[in-house]
Order: structure tokens, then sequence, then C-alpha cells
């Protein structure tokens, strides 16, 4: 159970994590599980979506379809704030996110994990900019 | 594409067309519009025929219509391009056509002609959705090169305007937040008449909220609608503009991150619960190793455990709830039982590898998951840090980190206390020693250094310290209580102190017990075994010498500590304490600076300086000895003036119903009579209450004017079962008028008189007329000191009784002469004087004293007493003024006890009089009086009358 008070001062933080998060949908339907944010673009999809599908967003410089392992290193389990976007170019809540030239879906405000050095540099090679979504960085 | 192109219609028109011609549909039906050729051939053809008759045409059309196209379909045509005129004509016509198929015209071959069109219909659809697809699958990657288009714009300048859309922010039902996100997200996808809602969103840290990012509210509503987990009457609350990046930030530079050296916990299996302490964490932060006390078994268990269903052994899954005990890696049993496993990877020694996890220096070091770690909040024990203490001597405990571990654990529970041992743990003046002199605001404390050997020249110098940076000291021996942690409330004494460690052995449990020394008081109990010794006991006063006298505080053996009146504390071995002071409890009784009487048992509170508050314990002289549990020091026993305290409950009295003097009372000529000291004693004296079993009348109060019975009598008060409302009410005896006979009623005092006279006057002389029997048994009863002799000595010897008695009997033959004794009958009855000189002159004259208490109902008596007997009225001043502190006074005038207590004279209401001693001699005029006289009139006249 947790508080019901709103507060928004000093505020416990509580990162959730992938086992908690089993909320259907429907009942009897099952849904694809939110449990894993890519740590570029902040897509939160299933591990198998991710398998399957790859990033939406991200395909194109991370792929992620069929390989674990970029998987594991690229996506975290560990985020917080579930944002669902239209895709909207007039939303506000996408601009400060920086997500707004991505495909609608949902996203997390915060995603602990940094993605590791060598495809810091990839991207990096590729002229993107990694900017970790782990709140470590403030501009 | 060929079949993009062609447009259905047309085609069906072409066929149309060329079934107008015979010979010509059946080879062309097949390939409609497969060439442009061909169509281009029957655009011509339908030119030439456009001239013809046009009713022939539409006839035509009808008719291919008919065989190509639904029936409704053509109906619909028809209405849209034909006049109104031929309607008729044409519906005939073409339902004969139906019916008259042209012979060429196979049922088959239409059938064709239909398969066609559908399969065509397919082949256009796919290919949309072909593009589609390819669209999608190449489109947007080769679009969506990873669009990190605003990646290089600070963030400063995505700030929110007055033009970006508004947030509401949504009451929902806690927990439901994240499926909540869900499903307005399936709605913004499905639902029409969503396109201006443009995000949903849920943070961690408000709970019980969504907030939904949209232009205008009834988009919000509309998304909203009927979905279960919103609470729709709470509101939405339109969140500011400049709050917007708030709600959105990363994370709160509050929350601590983790460090190496941080404490965590596991949250889940084998290790769940237990501490660790971080050693190092993975590049990714998704990471963490661990150093555990390992929980090994060295595969010991496998022996014991056998399946029952396979009968074979397996191996023991250990869990959170099943495992074994945390202790440190031992090579030695790992290579005993387990040796197979045990792989040392490096020659060092306290580096193993065993069942593929390290070891080091007995510890676990092991790799975790971020979110299978508690991070927050982490408060090791002390048991778990010796744990992780035990293997290195070099590397105790760190003070720094426990300390900021414990930052958030609660540090009120933590009290200092003057005199207690401390030494400073950080700071300028660390590692000096001292005692602490008092605590100013619970958070500072002043300390005296002293026992420092090292810088000596610092002692005797007093610091201000925060009470945070100061850690208690203890000596082996020390008796103390645990104020805070697991073992609260547990006391002991002090077998070993270690560094920040106090071990002792609880008086509860005979364990040892360690604790951080901050979490120890010295005991305030004190212990129980000893509390007498020899002639003394705990808590009792004794005789110090001639003029000193204490409260033994705490009994240790051969030494008792005693708070001196003084308020210092002496320890004292047994043989220098004189003796020991027995007091009678009624005795030990004074006043508080308001001048109520305050006794053993009270609660007082100081009304200067700490207002501490307490129980009285005893008293002694205007010294209390009071007793709180809140104060620490002395046990909780201090000692105060009883000049400065004021009462706040009394123990089982009556007096407490009120808190100030009431000047009414003091007032003479306010006050109804006195409630006739003496005669309510000699009603007392009756032996069984006379007033019980009588009718009575309520005058004042409440229930004036209700009627009822006295059921019981106790002193002043009875208990009248009221007629109506049907209940027992303790009232006041003079608040009562007594039934006489029905329908007269008079006063409780008039009551008592009447009473005792018409009992003694039938007892005595039953011949007699009641009138002159009153008369007669009155004076009889007065005349006599019988009644009297109860009373002290001085008070008769006064000579007051004849005039008393004389008094009593003028009176007498008045409230006979009036019959019922009606007070205001008799005070109004002038000729009722006429029966005694006494009360003829009283009456008569009218004396001013009189008449000004002619108003009240009593007065009249009392004024009579007070004007005509100086003696009485005399009397009657001073008892009445000791009345007004309390029944208790009425014994001061009638009895011993309080004649006592009026000789002492240095105690009581009395005792500030210089006039002490010449009480004596006349009460009439005595300062004492005259004290009394301003406010009295009737004093003053009483002497104008002599």
């Amino acid at each position: 159970m947790r508080h019901p008070v709103h507060s928004s001062g000093q505020t416990r933080t509580q990162i959730y994590t992938s086992a908690e998060d089993m909320s259907t949908l429907k009942r009897g339907r099952q849904t694809p599980k939110l449990n894993r944010a890519c740590m570029l673009c902040g897509m939160v999809q299933s591990m198998s979506q991710f398998r399957n599908e790859g990033c939406p967003n991200c395909e194109s410089v991370l792929h992620f379809q069929d390989n674990e392992d970029v998987i594991r290193e690229c996506t975290s389990p560990t985020f917080e704030g579930l944002v669902a976007v239209r895709g909207s170019s007039s939303s506000w809540v996408a601009r400060w996110l920086r997500i707004e030239n991505f495909v609608p879906g949902f996203y997390a405000v915060r995603i602990v994990g940094k993605l590791p050095d060598d495809i810091k540099n990839d991207l990096y090679a590729q002229g993107i900019e990694y900017r970790p979504r782990d709140g470590s960085v403030q501009d | 594409m060929a079949a993009a192109d062609t447009d259905p219609k047309r085609a069906v028109e072409n066929e149309g067309a060329d079934e107008d011609r015979p010979g010509e549909g059946s080879l062309e039906g097949d390939d409609v519009g497969d060439d442009d050729d061909d169509d281009d051939e029957e655009d011509e053809d339908e030119d030439d025929e456009e001239d013809e008759d046009e009713v022939s045409r539409r006839r035509k059309k009808k008719k291919s219509g008919n065989q190509f196209l639904d029936v409704e379909a053509e109906v619909d045509e028809d209405e849209d391009e034909d006049e109104d005129e031929d309607d008729e004509i044409l519906r005939q016509e073409f339902l004969a056509d139906d019916q008259n198929m042209e012979p060429g015209e196979t049922e088959a071959s239409r059938s064709h002609r239909k398969l066609d069109r559908t399969r065509e219909k397919l082949d256009e659809q796919d290919a949309q959705a072909l593009a589609d697809q390819f669209k999608a699958r190449y489109g947007r990657s080769a679009s969506a090169r990873y669009m990190g288009s605003t990646q290089n714009i600070s963030q400063r300048l995505l700030l929110p305007s007055v033009e970006d859309p508004l947030i509401w922010g949504v009451r929902v039902r806690n927990g439901k937040e994240k499926e909540l996100v869900k499903q307005i997200s399936a709605r913004m996808a499905n639902m029409k008449g969503t396109q201006e809602v443009y995000s949903v969103f849920q943070r961690d840290s408000f709970t019980g909220y969504i907030y939904i990012e949209a232009v205008r509210m009834d988009a919000v509503n509309h998304i909203l609608s009927s979905l279960p987990g919103i609470y729709n009457n709470v509101g939405k609350v339109l969140v500011p503009i400049e709050e917007y990046p708030d709600l959105l930030r990363p994370g709160s530079s509050q929350e601590s991150r983790l460090k190496p050296g941080s404490y965590v916990r596991v949250k889940i299996g084998k290790y769940k619960g237990d501490l660790g302490i971080v050693d190092n964490l993975a590049e990714n932060d998704l990471e963490v190793r661990v150093k555990l006390v390992p929980r090994l078994d060295y595969g010991r268990s496998n022996n014991s455990i056998i399946d029952p269903s396979t009968g074979r052994r397996r191996p023991v899954n250990f869990n959170s709830k099943f495992r074994p005990p945390q202790r440190l890696f031992s090579d030695i049993e790992a290579q005993q039982y387990d040796a197979e496993h045990l792989t040392t990877a490096k020659r060092d020694r306290n580096y193993f590898i065993y069942r593929n996890e390290e070891y080091i220096g007995g510890f676990l070091y092991k790799d975790i998951k971020f979110n299978q770690l508690e991070t927050q909040n982490v408060k090791p024990t002390l048991h778990e840090l010796t744990l992780f203490d035990s293997m290195k001597d070099s590397d105790g405990i760190d003070l720094q980190s426990v300390a900021a571990t414990l930052k958030n654990a609660d540090e009120k529970a933590i009290s200092f206390q003057p005199n207690d041992r401390v030494e400073i743990i950080s700071g300028e003046q660390s590692k000096m020693k001292g005692k602490i002199l008092s605590i100013a605001e619970a958070t500072v404390a002043r300390v005296l250094l002293e026992g420092n050997e090292i810088e000596s020249d610092v002692n005797n110098t007093i610091v201000e310290v925060p009470t945070s940076s100061l850690r208690k000291v203890f000596l082996p021996g020390d008796h103390v209580t645990v104020i805070h942690g697991v073992h609260k409330d547990e006391s002991g004494l002090i077998v070993n102190v270690k560094n920040n460690q106090v071990t002792l052995v609880s008086d509860q449990t005979k364990k040892d017990i360690m604790v951080f020394p901050n979490y120890l008081v010295t005991s305030v109990d004190s212990s129980t075994t000893s509390s007498k010794i020899g002639r003394f006991e705990l808590h009792q006063m004794v005789n110090l010498n001639s003029h000193k006298i204490g409260m033994i505080i705490k009994v240790e053996k051969e030494v008792f500590t005693i708070l001196c009146t003084d308020g210092r504390v002496l320890n004292l071995e047994p043989k220098s304490i004189v003796s020991a002071l027995d007091f009678n409890r009624m005795t030990e009784k004074t006043t508080d600076r308001n001048g109520l009487e305050i006794k053993v048992g009270d609660v007082v509170r100081e009304t200067i300086g700490e207002k501490r508050q307490g129980n009285i314990m005893h008293i002694y002289k205007s010294f209390l000895f009071l007793h709180s549990k809140t104060v620490y020091e002395n046990t909780g026993v201090f000692v105060t003036d009883s000049n400065s305290v004021q009462t706040i409950a009394n123990k089982g009295s009556i007096v407490s119903s009120f808190k100030v003097p009431d000047l009414n009372k003091m007032n003479p000529n306010r006050m109804p009579a006195p409630p006739s000291t003496f005669l309510a004693n000699q009603a007392r004296f009756g032996g069984r209450d006379m007033t019980i079993n009588q009718h009575v009348s309520v005058r004042k109060g409440p229930y004036k004017g209700k009627k009822g019975i006295i059921k019981d009598a106790n002193g002043d008060v009875a208990r009248v079962e009221m007629h109506n409302p049907a209940k027992i009410i303790p009232i006041n005896k003079s608040d009562l008028l007594f039934e006489l006979r029905p329908g007269s009623y008079v006063p409780h005092e008039q009551f008592l008189e009447n009473y005792r006279g018409r009992n003694a006057g039938f007892n005595r002389r039953p011949q007699s007329t009641p009138r002159a029997g009153a008369f007669n048994s009155f004076n009889n009863s007065g005349s006599q000191p019988q009644p009297m002799g109860d009373k002290t000595p001085s008070w008769s010897s006064g000579g007051k009784t004849p005039s008393w008695s004389s008094n009593g009997g003028g009176r007498t033959p008045s409230w006979g002469a009036n019959g019922g004794g009606k007070t205001p009958s008799w005070s109004s009855n002038g000729n009722g004087g006429d029966k005694t000189p006494s009360w003829g002159s009283n009456g008569g004259g009218k004396t001013p004293s009189w008449n000004s208490n002619g108003g009240g109902k009593t007065p009249s008596w009392s004024s009579n007493g007070g004007g005509k007997t100086p003696s009485y009225g005399g009397n009657k001043t001073p008892s009445w003024s000791s009345n007004g502190s309390g029944s208790g006074s009425r014994s001061v005038w009638g009895g011993d006890g309080g004649r006592t207590e009026y000789g002492a004279g240095d105690r009581s209401v009395w005792g500030g009089d210089s006039s002490a001693t010449k009480n004596g001699v006349d009460w009439g005029v005595t300062p004492t009086v005259g004290d009394w006289d301003a406010p009295t009139p009737s004093v003053v006249k009483k002497e104008q009358h002599e």
C-alpha cells in the first residue's frame, strides 16, 4: 500500500521494478508487460517486444532485435514515471522529455542505468549525443 | 499499377455498354478494363450512342446495371439521375427486363463476373496494405533515423509557456496510477474525440495522482469518462505552469545515491533482509557488488534432506525462511565437508571461490541487481555491524558511517541529563571528557570538562556542545536503563565498556545486551531489592539534625541519598540520620499559593521556574516533596515551596470544586447565615441525622422549587430524592427548606432548632402546651451547659451561653407565635417582639443591621444574633471566616484538633495574624476580627448597640 498523501515537497521516490508491474489492461487478455525501458529514448516495452521488434526509435542505431545482450545492456528494468504520449508535436511533456520525435507509446521519465561506454562512443561516432535519463545530468 | 488505375464503376459501365452490343459483350466480359485501347474504344462507342434515343440508353443502362449491380444500388442511381415523369414506365420495363433474360446470358457467366470483381477488389486492398506495410517498415526507419532533434537544445529553452497545453492532476485510486495511464493511453489511440489529449503520465513520488496534458478541460473529462479508479468528485487540479518541470524531474537531488560503503539490504533470496555493504558499483548502475556475511552450511544439509517423491537426496535450495545462520566463510570447513566445490583462485589466503561465489576475508562478495536491494533508510543494527566488524581488528566500526546511517533515526529518544558523563566525539573539543551541567534546549548541552589527562588545562572549563556530538560515558558497574532501540526499557548492570559498545547484564533476562552508550541512561529506578535498610526506607522523611529535614530518595547499601528541604542532595550513612519522621497523614496539609488546601497525593505544578508538575509525596511545613515521572534527576523527586505551586488535581477532595476563594462568602452581609457551625455540630452529635425522611423543598440552585424527601444525610449534604425528576441528588442542607407541616417550610437551621426544641419539649414536659413547651425546653436546653459542653471551653467560658440562651429564648416564643416559624412572617411581625423584651427591642427598634439583613431568609436570624449579642456575634464572625475555606474549618471551631491548629498559629489561615495570641481574649474586638470588620457592618452596628 502506498502512502495516500500527495506531497510535492520531500518525497521518497520509489523506483518500481518489473516484478510488481503485472497489471493487465483488461481482464482475460494478457497485455505485454511494460518492464524494460530503452536507455536511449526512454521507450518502455516488454523484454519480448524489444527482442522481437526492437526499439521503434533506436533500432537503427542500437539493433535490439534478437540481440539479448544489447537489450540487457541498453535497456533497464528499473525506471520510474510512466508517460503515455500521442506523438503530437504540440505536447510540451514530450518536448520536455525530448521524445517529441519518437513514436507514440510509453516512455519513462527516469531510467536507472547508463549505456555502456563502447555503445556511447559508437553513438557519438554516428553523431548522436547520449543524454543519460537517470537524473544524473541536469541542464 | 493496373489494378490501382482501374475504376470499378467505370468497368461496370463498360461492361454494360458491351452488353448492349450482342457478341461483343461475351468476348470482352472477362478482361474488363485490362486495356487502354479498349477503354478508348468504348468511350467512343458511348459517345455515339448518346446521340441516339435517350430512353433507350437508359434502358440499356438499366438492363446492364441490373445484371451487374445490386438492385438497391440500381435504385439509388435511378433516383439520382432519372426524371420523375418516366419513373413508372422504367420500373415496369426493368421488371420485365429482369424476367426476360437473354438466353445467351447464363447463370455461370454471371457468377464468374462476380468472382472477378471480388478478386479485383481484394487485389486492390492488398496493394494498399502492402504499401502501408512497406511504408511502415522502411519509410519510418528511413525518416526516423534516431531523431533526437532537440537533444542539443538546453532544457531551459524548453520551459513551458502559456501556449503550451495545460496539465491537470487527477486524483485516482492509490496504486492504480500506472494501470490508468495504460488505460488512458489505449483510449488515446482508439477513442474518438481524444485528439486534444496529448499525454498522460504518473510519477511514483506523487501517489494517488495521474497527470493529463490537454488543451481543454472537457477533453480530459471525455477521456476519463466512466473509467474506474478515478475520483471524480475530488476535482481536477490545474498544475501551475511553473511547476511543470518539477512534475517531470528525473530524480530528486535529495535521494541518496549509492556509493561504495553505503549500507544496503537484500530484498529477495537467501540473503533477504541481510545487511550488506556496497563494495563497488557496476558501470551501468544496474548491478552492485555487495559485501555480505555468508550463510553457508558447506553442503552438510544435503545429507539430511531426502526428497520423499524420488527417495533421493536433493540439493537444498535455501530461501529467506530456511537458511543457515550468518557466519563468516571458513575455508577449513569448506575443505572438510565440501572440498570439491572449493577452488582457491589466488594463493592469497583470504581469497576463495566456493560454489562459484567469491569469498574475500570471510565475506561473500556478490553482484546483486540494483532492484533487488533496499537502499533507502537502511539502519544497521549493532549486531550486524559487529558481524562485519568481527573479522578485522584494525578496521573498527566506522563511526562516521554509522552516524550518517543513523541520522534519520529518532535522535530525540537519546536524552542527556545533568551529571551525565560524556565524551565529545566531534568538533574542536573532540575526545574531551566531561560532565553535563545543564541542557538548554535539548540539543545544546553545557559541558564541564574534567578528567582529561592529556590536556589537563582544559579541565574545569565549560563548553557548549550540541548533543549530537556527545557520547555518554559509562563505567562498568553502572546501573542503566536502555531508552532506545530493540532493548528499550531493559535495565541492567554494565559489565563491559569497549569503544562505542556497552555490554550490560539485563535485570530482566539476565542476559548480556550490547547497546550504544547513547541509548542508555543511568537507571532511574532505584534498586527494588534494597528499598529498606534498617530503620529507614525509601521515600521516608528523616531528621538529619535538629533543623534539617530530608527525604530518602535512593537507598543503597549502607548509604542513603537524601534530598533536603533546601534542594541539596546528600549521601549519608544510616548512622548519621537522627531519626525518621513520622507524619500523620491528616496533618500533612498546607495551602498553595491560592490558599487552597493541598495534601499528600495532590498534584500540583510550579507556577514559577521550570513549572514542574508532580505528586505530593510529603509536606513538611511549607516544603513540598514532589515526585514527577518526567523529571529524571534525583529519581524524579524534587522539593519546592508551597507558595509557588498551584493545585492541579486534588485527591478525593470536595474542595476541588472551586479554585479561588469565593469572596461572596467572605462578606457576612452578602452571606446567608453561616451554616450554623455549632448547630450543625449538634446535629451531628445527635446520632441519626434528624433530617432524614423529611420532606423538603429546594430553595437554591438548579432544582430550586422542587420537592423531595431526604433519603440520606451526611454532614451538610443531604441526598434528596426528588419527586420530579425521580432521582436522588445530593444537595446542601442549607439550600433546603424543610416542611414542618404541610405547606410550611423553614430553613435548615430553624428546622434544627425547632426539631430539637420540640423533641426536648415533648420529651421532658409532655403536659405543657407546645408553645410553652418549646419555650421552656429551649430555655432548659439553652441554660444547660449540656449542648455547649461539647464545645470548647473557651467558647463556653466566654460568657456567651447566657446570652445565647436568652437570645434563643427570646426567639423561641416568636416562632411559637407565628406558628409556622416562617421567617418572613416572623420578621415582619412586629408584635412578635412583645413577648420578650429582647426581641421587642430588636424588632421594634428595627435596627439597621436587622433591616439590612432583612432581605434574606435567614439573615434576620443572624442579624439578630450578631446585633444583639456581641459575644455571640463575635463568635460567629471568626468561626464564619474560618468557614470560608471549607467544611474543615467547622472542625477547627468545634473540634479539639482545630483548636490545636488554631493555637499553633503558624500554619492556618490565622497563621499570618499577629493577633494569634490575642484571640483568646475577646473575639469581638480583637484585631483579628477587625480584619474582618471592614466588610461586616453588622459587627460595627453591634458595637453601636452596645
